[in-house]
C-alpha cells in the first residue's frame, strides 16, 4: 500500500514537471519570431531586446524551464509583458480563489440535485416522472456551457416574472404527484408513518416554492463581488449563476451515471434480500443501493472537476468574472505570454492534484481495492 | 374491449397531443407578437414537447411497434445538416457572408419561416439561416476532421498498445495520461494561443485532444478482444500477428471506436463553438456558431433570435450525435455480449 | 501425489507426442509466480485418445496449451512427430504447429463475432494459401461435421446455438487436416444432450480423418467414453494413468476413486460413496509439501508430508503416484 502510494506520488510529480515544461516549450510553438509578434511593427530595438530578457529567449529552453520553475516554486512567475506591467504571482493570486469557489460551489449545486433525484428516478425507473427528468438530462448534456449561461441570464435577469411562474409551476407539479399518490395509494394498505412523511414533502415543496418566488433574489447579470468587499449574501449572489449554469450540465451527467448506477444495483440480490426482509424502499436505497454507486459517482466527479475547470472559463467570460479563465482568455487575446504559462500551469497543476486526491478517495472507498493492496 | 377500439383510443389522444402541441407552437410563435419572448419561448417549447409525445404516440399505434422518434429524427437532422453544409454554395440562401451587400436590409429581422429570412437577420442585416449553415461547414469539418485524426492515430496506438503490452504499453499510456493531465479547455486554450486561429490549426488543436482519449479506449477495447479466444484460435490456424490484428482484433474494436466518435464528434463541435464564442478560433466575417451567438449577445434582450436562432442549430446537431451515439454503442456493446 | 516420474513412458510404437518434465509458471506481481504445471510427463501413440481430466485449476487446460506452445511453457519439453518444439524459432513453430490444431471450450468465444462462417472455417486455408478447392473444401468439411454448408456458409456465430458453433470450430480445425488434436473441455459448456451429439462426432471424425486425439474434461463420466488411455491431474501434477476401463474398476489413487464415486449413478441399491473429498483446492503459488494431494487425503501420513510420491506400475498400464495406492484397490 506505501509503495503503492509513493508510486502514485512519484507519477504525479513527474507529470506535473512535464506539464510545466509543456507550458514552456508554449513559446516555441508561436510561429515566427516571438518578441516582433508581440510587439507588433514600431518597436524600437531597446524594447525589442527588453521584451527578448523578459521572456528568457536568448537562454536554452532547460535553462529557461530551470529558470521558471525556480520562481513559480516561490510564487514568482515573473511579470506581464503587457501594460500594466503586474506580478504575474500576485495576478493569480487573486483571480485563482475566484475560479475555484464558482468550480466548487457549482460541484455541491449539482450533487444536491442529482443524487436525490437519481435515487427517486432510479426507484421509479420508467415512470412518466423518470422519463421527465432523464429526458431533460441527456437535453441538458447537449447545451454548451455558454449557451445555457445565456439561457439562464434571458430567463433569470430579463425575464424573472417567467423564471418565478416555472419554478411556481414545477413546485404545483410535485405537490399535485404526491397528492396523486395518495390517491392511488388508498387502495392499498398504507402505514401512518409513511403518509406523514409523504405529507411533510408536500408541505415542505410548498413552503420552498413560495419561498424562492416570493424572496426570488436580483442576481447581477455580471461581476463578481468578493466576500470581503460586500459580504457573504452578495458574494454568493454573483457567482450563483455562473456556478448554476455550469451546475446544469454537471448535474445532468452525475445525474445519469449515478442513475443507470443505481438502477443495475437495485436489480443485485443483495438488494433483493433487503427489500425481501421487508426494509422500507427508502432505507434500501440509501443503505444498500447507494453506497456501492458512490464509487462511480466519485470518479465521474472527480472527471467533472476537469469540466469544471475548463467551463468556469466559458461563463466567467459571459458573466464577466474576474476569474483564472478571464486571466487566460485576455492575455491570450494580447499575447501576453507569462500570463498564459503561469495560469495554464496553475490550472492544470490543480487539475492532477485533484486527480490524485479522487485516485486516493477511490482507493479508499472500495473494500475490494483496500483489500487486494494491504 | 378489443384491441382494436384500445389502439384508436389511444391514437385518439396522440393525435390530440399533436394537433395541441402544433397549436401551441403557433400561438407562441405567430400570435403572441407583443407578448415578450419569456412567455412566448416556454410556450413553444412545451408545444414542441407535447407535438413530439404526441407524434411518437401516433406512430406506436399506427405501426404497433415502438419506434424511437428522438432517434430517427436526430439522424434525419444529421442528415439535413451535413447536405445544408455541404451543398452551401447551391442553395437559394439570401446573402450572409458580405455585410457591404446588405444595405439595403433590415437588420435584426424577427425570424419568419415563410420569408426570405427564415431565421431572421442579424446586426448587419445578414441571412442567419445563411451563416448558420456555412457555419455548420466549419463545425463540421472541424470535428470530423479532428475525430478522424485523433481515431486514426490513437486507435492505432492504443491497439499496438493493447496488442504488444509491456513498454510499449508503458510508454503510449503514459504519454496519454500526460495529455490528459491538462484540463481539456485549457490545453485548447493553449494551443490556439500561439497557433493563428484557423480552421486547419483548430481541427490539429482538437485533434491532439482527441488521441489519448481514443488511445485508452481502443487499448481497453483491445485487452477486452485479445482475451477472447477467438484471437487464439486464429494463432492455432497460423496466423501471424499482423493478420490477427487486421482480421481479429480491428473489426472487433472499430465499432466501439464508431460508436464513440458520434459523441466526440459532438464534444468537440461544443469546443469548436465555446473557443469562438470567446473570439479565440475562427473570426468573423467567416460565420460560425459560436462567433454568431457572440455577436448577437449584445442585443439578445430585446432580439433573442440572435442568440437562440444559431443556438438551437447548435444545440440540435449536439443533441442528435449524442442520441445517435448513445443508440450506436448501446447496439454494439449488446452485439459484444 | 506428485505425478513426477517417468515410469508410465511408453518406448514401443509410434508415440507422436512425448511431454517430459513440463513446467508452466506464471508471473503475478511482485516476484510471486504461480505454478500452473509442475513437472509432468506423458506421450500419445498416434491414433491414441488420451483424456486427461482434474478440477477446475488443476492445470490440465495449461497444459494442453503448453503442448501448443500458447505460451511457451517454463521448462521441459515437448516433442512432436520427433521435434523438440521448443528448440523452434517461432516461424518454423508456426509452421508446425497447423498439424496440432485445438477446439476450446466455450464455442461462442472461439468464433469471431464478425466473420460469416465461410471466413471462419476456410481462414487456416486462407493463412497457407490453399485457395485451389478453398470453398469445396469448405463445404466437405461443413458436411463431415453435420451441418449443411448452403444454410451455414454465409451466416454469423451469433446465428447460432452453442452446439453448432462447436461443430463448426471443430470444422474449423479440421480444414487444416491436423493429426493432433487438442480438445480443451469442448464440451463442458453445453447441454448434456448436445454433449453426447458432440462426442459422438468427435469418435466419427477420429476415425475418419486418423486423428491423435488429447481430450481434456474436469468430467470423468465425458472421458471415458471418448479415451483409450486417462491421465488424472491434482494441482499440475500427474495422480494416475490407466485406461478408461481400469480406472473405473480399480482406480489406484484415493483422489481418482473419489472423482469415480461423485459421479452421479442412477442405481439407487449403491452404497453412498466410500472416500469424500473434504476442502478445497490449495492455492497454487505455495502448494503442499511432499504429496500435494495429502491436504485432503483421508489416507495422507507423515510419510505423505515429507516424500514426494513417484509414479508407479500398479497394474498392466496402469500407473499410480501414491504412497498408500495399496489400501484403495482394497
Amino acid at each position: 500500500m506505501i509503495r503503492r502510494g509513493a508510486i502514485k506520488v512519484v507519477r504525479m510529480i513527474a507529470i506535473v514537471l512535464l506539464v510545466t515544461l509543456g507550458t514552456t516549450l508554449l513559446l516555441e510553438l508561436v510561429p515566427g519570431d516571438v518578441a516582433s509578434s508581440v510587439l507588433g511593427e514600431g518597436a524600437t530595438a531597446e524594447q525589442y531586446e527588453a521584451l527578448r530578457e523578459e521572456l528568457r529567449l536568448d537562454q536554452s529552453i532547460p535553462s529557461r524551464y530551470g529558470d521558471w520553475l525556480g520562481g513559480a516554486v516561490t510564487g514568482d512567475f515573473g511579470k506581464s509583458i503587457v501594460p500594466p506591467v503586474t506580478e504575474v504571482g500576485s495576478l493569480i493570486s487573486a483571480r485563482l480563489p475566484v475560479t475555484i469557489e464558482i468550480a466548487v460551489l457549482a460541484m455541491l449545486l449539482s450533487l444536491f440535485a442529482a443524487i436525490p433525484l437519481a435515487m427517486w428516478t432510479a426507484y421509479r425507473a420508467g415512470g412518466a416522472g423518470d422519463k421527465l427528468v432523464s429526458g431533460f438530462a441527456f437535453g441538458a448534456i447537449s447545451v454548451p456551457s455558454f449557451l445555457s449561461a445565456l439561457l439562464v441570464i434571458f430567463f433569470v435577469i430579463f425575464h424573472p416574472g417567467a423564471t418565478k411562474a416555472l419554478i411556481a409551476a414545477v413546485g404545483v407539479m410535485v405537490v399535485a404527484s404526491i397528492v396523486v399518490g395518495w390517491i392511488k395509494a388508498d387502495r392499498r394498505p398504507h402505514s401512518r408513518r409513511a403518509w406523514a412523511r409523504s405529507a411533510a414533502a408536500a408541505v415542505a415543496v410548498v413552503v420552498l416554492t413560495v419561498l424562492v418566488v416570493w424572496q426570488f433574489p436580483a442576481f447581477p447579470r455580471q461581476g463578481f463581488v468578493r466576500i470581503t468587499e460586500g459580504g457573504l449574501a452578495s458574494n454568493l449572489r454573483s457567482a450563483f449563476l455562473p456556478a448554476l449554469t455550469l451546475a446544469l450540465l454537471e448535474a445532468s451527467v452525475y445525474l445519469r451515471v449515478l442513475r443507470a448506477d443505481l438502477i443495475t444495483t437495485l436489480d443485485e440480490d443483495f438488494v433483493l434480500s433487503a427489500e425481501a426482509k421487508g426494509l422500507p424502499a427508502w432505507r434500501v436505497m440509501a443503505r444498500h443501493a447507494l453506497r456501492p454507486s458512490s464509487l462511480s459517482l466519485v470518479t465521474v466527479a472527480g472527471v467533472g472537476f476537469a469540466r469544471l475547470l475548463g467551463g468556469t472559463i466559458i461563463v466567467e467570460a459571459v458573466f464577466n468574472v474576474r476569474g483564472m479563465g478571464d486571466l487566460i482568455v485576455n492575455a491570450i487575446q494580447t499575447k501576453d505570454y507569462p500570463v498564459v504559462q503561469a495560469g495554464v500551469a496553475v490550472l492544470a497543476v490543480v487539475f492532477v492534484v485533484m486527480n490524485a486526491l479522487v485516485d486516493v478517495t477511490y482507493t479508499y472507498l472500495d473494500p475490494r481495492i483496500r483489500a487486494r493492496h494491504v | 374491449m378489443s384491441d382494436a377500439t384500445i389502439d384508436r383510443k389511444r391514437l385518439a389522444i396522440a393525435v390530440l397531443a399533436l394537433v395541441a402541441g402544433g397549436a401551441a407552437v403557433w400561438v407562441g410563435s405567430a400570435l403572441l407578437v407583443d407578448v415578450t419572448a419569456g412567455w412566448r419561448v416556454p410556450v413553444i417549447l412545451v408545444g414542441i414537447a407535447l407535438a413530439l409525445i404526441g407524434l411518437d404516440r401516433a406512430l406506436t399505434a399506427l405501426l404497433r411497434r415502438r419506434i424511437q422518434i428522438a432517434l430517427v429524427l436526430s439522424v434525419a437532422w444529421l442528415v439535413a445538416i451535413v447536405a445544408a453544409a455541404a451543398l452551401a454554395d447551391f442553395l437559394p440562401l439570401s446573402e450572409s457572408l458580405r455585410p457591404d451587400q446588405t444595405l439595403d436590409v433590415p437588420a435584426r429581422l424577427r425570424p419568419d419561416l415563410f420569408s426570405a429570412h427564415p431565421l431572421g437577420t442579424d446586426n448587419q442585416g445578414l441571412d442567419i439561416l445563411g451563416g448558420v449553415i456555412y457555419g455548420a461547414r466549419v463545425s463540421l469539418i472541424v470535428g470530423c476532421g479532428a475525430v478522424l485524426i485523433g481515431a486514426l492515430i490513437g486507435g492505432l496506438g492504443g491497439i499496438i498498445a493493447g496488442f504488444k503490452r509491456g513498454r510499449t504499453e508503458s510508454v503510449l499510456l503514459f504519454l496519454a495520461d500526460l495529455l490528459l493531465a491538462f484540463p481539456p479547455l485549457i490545453l485548447l486554450l493553449a494551443m490556439v494561443a500561439v497557433l493563428e486561429p484557423s480552421v486547419r490549426n483548430v481541427t490539429l488543436g482538437l485533434a491532439v485532444l482527441s488521441v489519448p482519449i481514443y488511445l485508452r479506449l481502443a487499448r481497453a477495447t483491445t485487452l477486452a478482444v485479445a482475451k477472447r479466444e477467438y484471437v487464439l484460435a486464429a494463432r492455432v490456424l497460423g496466423a501471424r500477428n499482423r493478420r490477427l490484428v487486421v482480421s481479429e482484433i480491428v473489426p472487433n474494436v472499430l465499432p466501439v471506436v464508431i460508436a464513440y466518435s458520434f459523441v466526440l464528434v459532438a464534444v468537440l463541435i461544443v469546443a469548436e463553438a465555446s473557443l469562438s464564442y470567446l473570439g479565440l478560433s475562427i473570426k468573423r466575417p467567416n460565420p460560425t456558431w459560436g462567433n454568431m451567438i457572440a455577436a448577437g449577445q449584445e442585443s439578445f434582450n430585446r432580439h433573442p433570435h440572435l442568440v437562440f436562432g444559431p443556438g438551437i442549430i447548435l444545440f440540435l446537431t449536439v443533441f442528435a450525435l449524442n442520441r445517435v451515439g448513445e443508440a450506436a454503442s448501446s447496439k454494439w456493446s449488446r452485439r459484444r455480449r | 501425489m506428485a505425478g513426477s516420474g517417468t515410469a508410465h513412458l511408453q518406448d514401443d510404437g509410434d508415440v507422436v507426442l512425448r511431454v517430459e518434465d513440463l513446467n508452466v509458471e506464471f508471473p503475478i506481481g511482485q516476484g510471486r509466480v504461480v505454478q500452473a504445471v509442475s513437472g509432468i510427463s506423458f506421450d500419445i501413440r498416434r491414433g491414441e485418445t488420451v483424456g486427461l481430466v482434474g478440477e477446475s485449476g488443476c492445470g490440465k487446460s495449461t497444459t494442453g496449451r503448453a503442448v501448443l506452445q500458447l505460451p511457451r511453457p517454463t521448462s521441459g519439453t515437448v516433442t512432436f512427430d520427433g521435434v523438440d518444439l521448443g528448440t523452434l524459432s517461432d516461424e518454423a513453430l508456426r509452421q508446425t504447429r497447423v498439424r496440432m490444431q485445438m477446439i476450446l471450450q466455450d464455442p461462442v468465444s472461439s468464433l469471431n463475432p464478425r466473420r460469416t462462417i465461410r471466413q471462419i472455417v476456410g481462414e487456416g486455408l486462407t493463412i497457407w494459401g490453399r485457395q485451389d478447392g478453398r470453398d469445396a473444401r469448405i463445404d466437405e468439411v461443413l458436411v463431415s461435421v453435420g451441418l449443411d454448408p448452403a444454410f451455414v456458409r454465409d451466416r454469423r456465430p451469433h446465428q447460432f446455438s452453442g452446439g453448432q458453433c462447436q461443430r463448426i470450430c471443430i470444422a474449423r480445425a479440421l480444414a487444416l487436416e491436423p493429426e493432433l488434436l487438442v480438445c480443451d473441455e469442448p464440451v463442458s459448456s453445453l447441454d448434456v444432450s448436445v454433449q453426447a451429439q458432440l462426442l459422438n462426432l468427435l469418435r466419427d471424425m477420429k476415425a475418419a480423418y486418423g486423428l491423435t486425439v488429447m481430450f481434456i474434461a474436469h468430467d470423468l463420466a465425458v472421458v471415458k467414453n471418448i479415451s483409450d488411455r486417462v491421465i488424472v491431474m491434482y494441482l499440475g501434477k500427474i495422480c494416475e494413468v490407466a485406461s478408461a476401463d481400469t480406472l473405473f474398476e480399480t482406480a489406484a489413487h484415493p483422489y481418482t476413486r473419489a472423482l469415480v464415486d461423485a459421479i452421479p449413478n442412477p442405481d439407487p441399491r449403491r452404497s453412498v460413496p466410500a472416500v469424500g473429498l473434504r476442502g478445497e483446492l490449495p492455492s497454487p503459488l505455495s502448494p503442499p509439501s511432499g504429496c500435494r494431494f495429502r491436504t485432503r487425503c483421508p489416507l495422507a501420513t507423515e510419510v505423505c508430508a515429507v516424500e514426494e510420491p513417484q509414479l508407479r506400475a500398479v497394474g498392466d498400464g496402469h500407473f499410480v503416484a501414491c504412497h498408500h495406492a495399496g489400501s484403495v484397490m482394497e
